[in-house]
């Protein structure tokens, strides 16, 4: 159980939803929002009564007695927690008076309500049975999506044959309602990247471009690749019987979601992990009309770099929590991985954090790689994958970085070999960063960095991340 | 093996999927670079796959459904045939004299709000965030340098440059992109903000090189006023270069105001055009003087960098612009003792430049600032405040600055001013003769005497005598207490303790004869430091105050919220208000007219339920 103390300005920031709502929270508190502040006598509970534009004062209150505060408010907002419970946080850091009071009714309600599930949950999770999973569901479901697939297929192939700057204003109407159709068969992500295609192939027809062309045509062959390899993955479940998702990338693709309990199911976790976030940033998926909030984080065991992705679709942004960077090793009891190549997907709920001494900078020091060319191997292995991403995410040590004198891009040296480091797409500034560092910053270090395959040079570059050294790690983004 | 022929292949499947593989057995280039690869195919198995899915592509009925197999093939053999290593020459990165921080932890929303804060290059933004991580890291730093590549100078560049100092002089001219034709010179006034004469070769060659963008060339060329070893050059490039150079070169002769200056200035004014004018405002020469004075032009904005026109300031403090805006500027611009007595010499004359002569005085001496000109300053409040309010404490640089806002340039200014508050700015805003003066017009206006008068006599004129400088003073008061409040929410922590007890002990004096808006916002803003039973007594007073001086204030809810943070109970509050609303319709004749039922409505909607 923890108290009003854990309120803290970075609980604030990275339990509110976004910047703006953080913002607000603050001026609410400035400008004495709240007329009435309560406290409980254990501290476990803050509630108060706020000002908002309607006739009535909003109640408002943060529960802490459980592992993870509960935001409540009466306000319309679908925010959580909403301006009005960052306000009040607020009002507790700035050391307001509360008056002491006695556990509202429906709070006291409500926490007896949690702790009743609490304890079924844990009752269930300590018994033998295992939810029983709907096969037959799961097997429509598939032969659903076959279908789709099918219609994605005829697509793409139709394209191809009449070229990918054919598309008239007629035929795109067409191709769109047929995406929109591929919505009815549960395929989300083929679906997303046929609307691309469509939408940009109808602009092409405008203002034709090559790069343009280029770029549609890698997508034509990535839907077409998927669509098989996802229509072949079907066939074989359907023959075997074993209909139930398994550790096996294409289930994703078809944009299908992993609840932690099938990850639990199917094996893909580990317990008592330790973790470090190597860097944080948030990108625009075109694709998806959504923004992800994506880390790279080092096993401190194993070595692997994995990723956390909180993606949140455009539509629902206001709804989503964004993600910030996070500092100190995370001790996770149970952490979830997706199936997937060089760097998996991570997921956990629930992590103990403390602060990263230099030992443990050390310890992210020892699993880096050795050797450039073992992990270029390692990350061609991935990158010529058809449907993986267009990036492999790798640590690698360095013995210093430099400068070329010709136009001052970073050169990473390793031994007797060396990269060129070159930023991408996503994270378009950290080269220039990286000129801003002193050189002992760039010596006896590791980078973190994504290898990707740069077409029109048919060259393999670095792009830098973050640098880890025994003082700390140094973000870049 | 020929790795060309692979690529050539690449290339041609993908341009066969853009015109569609209908048409694929009559695409001759593409049959020509499948057979190509044939010879290569025995080199390696991938080749040797793609080679023969190539020439199934060239056969097969659905075409369509093979090109994809075959582009992904050959987009693997791509990457794995991707070299990497850089045998480049190279060097060493920057040394470790610029002020970063790389390992502060920094959070990433952080590092963007601050950046998106730089961007928009507003001052007041910057001392918003003051934690030391945050402003050295390198991240932050380059999104300032990112800043100056605006056509227009941040407002904020001033202060980030003096925080970041010289040691950014390196990295900001590696940062200089003159292969961007939309690059602008800001880098190069930057540097020159920071190195001075330091950097002249550099300016030099920027100035020189003709392929570099002319924006970028200009500056350079503006730059080189830095050293009077370039007036040749100068004289040079004015006469044979064009366009916005010719300017450049122009603006910085006339900023080192050489001897050669004279007979070009002179030439100007034969045949002045409006065009001409900034120059003529830059030139410190005596030629461009004797043109003002001779009054053929009435443009005041010519008067900056000149400092032997005494008499022509004084004849010209009519005119719309203020001329202390040109004065102060000049301050900013030139460290030449001149312009210093130039403002002494005109305050001496006429008080109208006291705004130059506070300015003056806070550069030089801000401990005796505000005392050494006490007379003028209290007979000019208004004009003495406006420093202050302007003044801001900056974390980053743990210093207060104020500004001055010209109208000659198109971003004020910062002069850098004291790390601590001086004292006598203080005893200036909280000197309590303005209450004591408030209080004998009060005495005045409510004895028994004036009363007789004013209901035998009818000294109207002498009752509105006494009302109008009522006003003045509760104004005054209230300015006084606008600067307090401003200079209690951006002050430094060190001195914040020390302002809010002064603002406290002035407002509660001044609330016994004035409850207004700005002397009760410092005391509710401050309850825990005043007795309840000033509030009992201020609450009704300044109830009273907002119904009957509707000109100034809306009764909403905001009133309200100010009222409510008072520490009263509710009850005591309602019994106060009713009272209040009670006199005020009294005294405005009885009549319940928009204000009082605006206030009634007001307080019946309101959240509170008062």
């Amino acid at each position: 159980m923890s108290t009003a103390s854990k309120i803290s300005e970075d609980l604030i920031r990275s339990s509110a939803p976004n910047a703006a709502c953080a913002a607000n929270g603050l001026k609410i508190s400035r400008s004495r929002g709240f007329v009435k502040l309560y406290k409980t006598e254990d501290e476990t509970l803050i509630f108060g009564d706020c000002k908002g534009s309607g006739a009535s004062l909003y109640k408002t209150s943060i529960d802490l007695s459980g592992e993870a505060p509960v935001y409540r408010c009466s306000c319309p907002s679908r925010q959580i927690p909403c301006k009005h419970c960052v306000g009040i946080m607020y009002d507790w850091l700035a050391q307001k008076e509360f008056e002491v009071s006695d556990i509202p009714e429906d709070i006291a309600a409500k926490r007896e309500k949690i702790e009743k599930k609490a304890k079924a949950n844990e009752d269930s999770e300590n018994s033998e049975k295992k939810p029983k999973q709907n096969k037959a569901a799961a097997q429509k479901k598939l032969k659903k999506q076959k279908e789709g697939l099918e219609l994605a297929y005829g697509f793409v192939n139709e394209l191809l044959s009449r070229g990918v700057s054919s598309v008239t204003s007629s035929s795109a109407q067409q191709y769109k309602n047929l995406a929109k159709q591929l919505g009815d068969y549960y395929l989300p992500a083929p679906q997303a990247v046929m609307t691309e295609i469509v939408s940009a192939a109808y602009r092409l027809s405008a203002s034709p471009d090559d790069t343009e062309i280029h770029r549609i045509t890698s997508l034509c062959v990535r839907l077409s690749s998927t669509v098989r390899k996802c229509m072949d993955y079907i066939d074989k479940k359907l023959e075997s019987g074993e209909v139930l998702p398994d550790d096996n990338t294409l289930y994703e693709a078809m944009g299908n979601v992993w609840k932690l309990s099938q990850l639990k199911e199917i094996g893909l976790y580990k317990e008592n992990a330790k973790m470090i976030q190597l860097s944080f940033n948030v990108i625009y998926d075109d694709l998806r009309s959504a923004e992800i909030d994506k880390a790279y984080w080092a096993d401190l065991d194993t070595g692997e770099i994995s990723q956390t992705q909180n993606i949140r679709p455009l539509r629902a942004a206001g709804y989503i929590n964004a993600m910030d960077s996070a500092f100190g090793v995370h001790s996770i009891r149970m952490l979830y991985s997706y199936p997937g190549g060089i760097n998996k997907r991570i997921r956990w709920e629930n992590a103990d954090i403390a602060d990263a001494s230099p030992e443990v900078f050390a310890q992210v020091l020892s699993i880096a790689s050795q050797s450039i060319s073992e992990t270029i191997k390692k990350a061609k292995n991935e990158l010529k994958n058809t449907l993986s991403a267009p990036s492999a995410a790798v640590l690698l040590k360095f013995d210093k970085i430099e400068f070329s004198d010709s136009d001052s891009h970073p050169v990473l040296k390793l031994s007797n070999d060396t990269i060129a480091l070159r930023s991408n797409s996503e994270n378009s500034c950290t080269c220039r960063i990286l000129r801003i560092l002193s050189h002992e910053n760039l010596t006896n270090g590791a980078v973190l960095g994504e290898l990707y395959y740069r077409e029109n040079e048919r060259r393999i570059y670095l792009c830098p991340i973050s640098i880890v050294n025994n003082c700390g790690i140094i973000r870049l983004v | 093996m020929d790795i060309s022929i692979f690529y050539s292949l690449r290339e041609r499947l993908y341009a066969c999927a853009a015109a569609g593989t209908d048409s694929v057995k009559e695409d001759f280039r593409l049959v020509k670079a499948v057979e190509a690869m044939g010879s290569e195919a025995a080199q390696s198995k991938p080749l040797a796959k793609l080679y023969s899915i190539c020439r199934e592509l060239l056969t097969c009925e659905k075409p369509s459904e093979k090109i994809t197999e075959c582009i992904a093939l050959a987009d693997a053999i791509a990457v794995v045939q991707g070299s990497y290593t850089d045998s480049s020459e190279t060097h060493e990165g920057a040394d470790s004299a610029v002020r970063t921080d790389p390992y502060g932890e920094v959070s990433y929303c952080a590092v963007s709000q601050y950046a998106d804060y730089i961007k928009s290059g507003a001052v007041k933004f910057i001392d918003n965030i003051g934690s030391r991580a945050l402003s050295d890291d390198p991240r932050v730093l380059y999104a300032f340098i990112q800043s100056l590549y605006a056509k227009k100078m941040p407002e904020s560049a001033q202060l980030l440059l003096s925080y970041y100092g010289c040691a950014i002089v390196p990295m900001l001219k590696s940062s200089l992109d003159s292969g961007n034709p939309q690059s602008y010179g800001n880098i190069v006034r930057c540097v020159r903000t920071l190195a001075g004469s330091d950097e002249n070769d550099w300016y030099t060659a920027l100035a020189k090189n003709e392929n570099i963008p002319e924006e970028i060339r200009a500056a350079a060329v503006e730059a080189l006023a830095c050293s009077r070893s370039n007036t040749e050059l100068l004289i040079d490039m004015y006469k044979t270069q064009k366009g916005i150079i010719k300017k450049a070169a122009l603006s910085a002769i006339a900023e080192l105001n050489p001897d050669e200056a004279a007979p070009i200035f002179r030439k100007l004014s034969e045949n002045f055009k409006d065009s001409y004018e900034p120059f003529f405002a830059k030139s410190k020469s005596s030629v461009v003087t004797e043109f003002i004075r001779e009054n053929k032009t009435r443009n005041n904005n010519m008067l900056s960098n000149k400092t032997d026109a005494d008499d022509i300031f004084i004849s010209r403090m009519g005119y719309s612009i203020d001329l202390n805006n040109i004065l102060i500027r000049n301050l900013f611009d030139n460290e030449e003792p001149e312009y210093r007595d130039l403002i002494r010499r005109l305050y001496s004359r006429n008080k109208y430049f006291l705004s130059s002569r506070i300015i003056l005085a806070l550069s030089e001496d801000p401990d005796t600032a505000y005392s050494e000109l006490d007379d003028d300053m209290y007979a000019d409040t208004k004009t003495a405040l406006v420093p202050i309010h302007n003044m801001r404490y900056v974390k980053l640089n743990g210093c207060y600055y104020t500004s001055y806002r010209t109208m000659v340039s198109s971003y004020g200014p910062w002069l850098r001013l004291f790390s601590e508050l001086p004292q006598n700015i203080l005893d200036f805003l909280t000197n309590t003769n303005r209450i004591g003066r408030l209080a004998d017009i009060e005495r005045k206006i409510n004895s028994p005497v004036s009363k007789i008068i004013s209901s035998v006599i009818k000294d109207d004129d002498k009752k509105s005598e006494y009302l109008k400088e009522k006003a003045q003073y509760t104004q005054e008061i209230e300015d006084c207490c606008a600067s307090l409040i401003h200079l209690s929410q951006s002050c430094s922590s060190s001195d914040s303790d020390r302002i809010r007890a002064a603002a406290v002990r002035f407002a509660g004096y001044a609330s016994e004869y004035c409850a207004s808006t700005n002397v009760v916002n410092i005391l509710a803003d401050n309850a825990s430091m005043c007795s309840p039973q000033l509030f009992k007594d201020l609450y009704p007073r300044y109830f009273l105050y907002v119904l009957l001086n509707e000109s100034k204030h809306t009764f909403d809810g905001k009133t309200i919220d100010v009222l409510y943070s008072f520490p009263l109970t509710d009850s005591e509050k309602s019994a106060v208000i009713k009272e209040a609303i009670v006199k005020a319709e009294s005294v405005r004749g009885g009549k319940s007219d928009y204000i009082i039922n605006r206030a009634l409505y007001e307080l019946q909607n309101h959240p509170l339920n008062i």
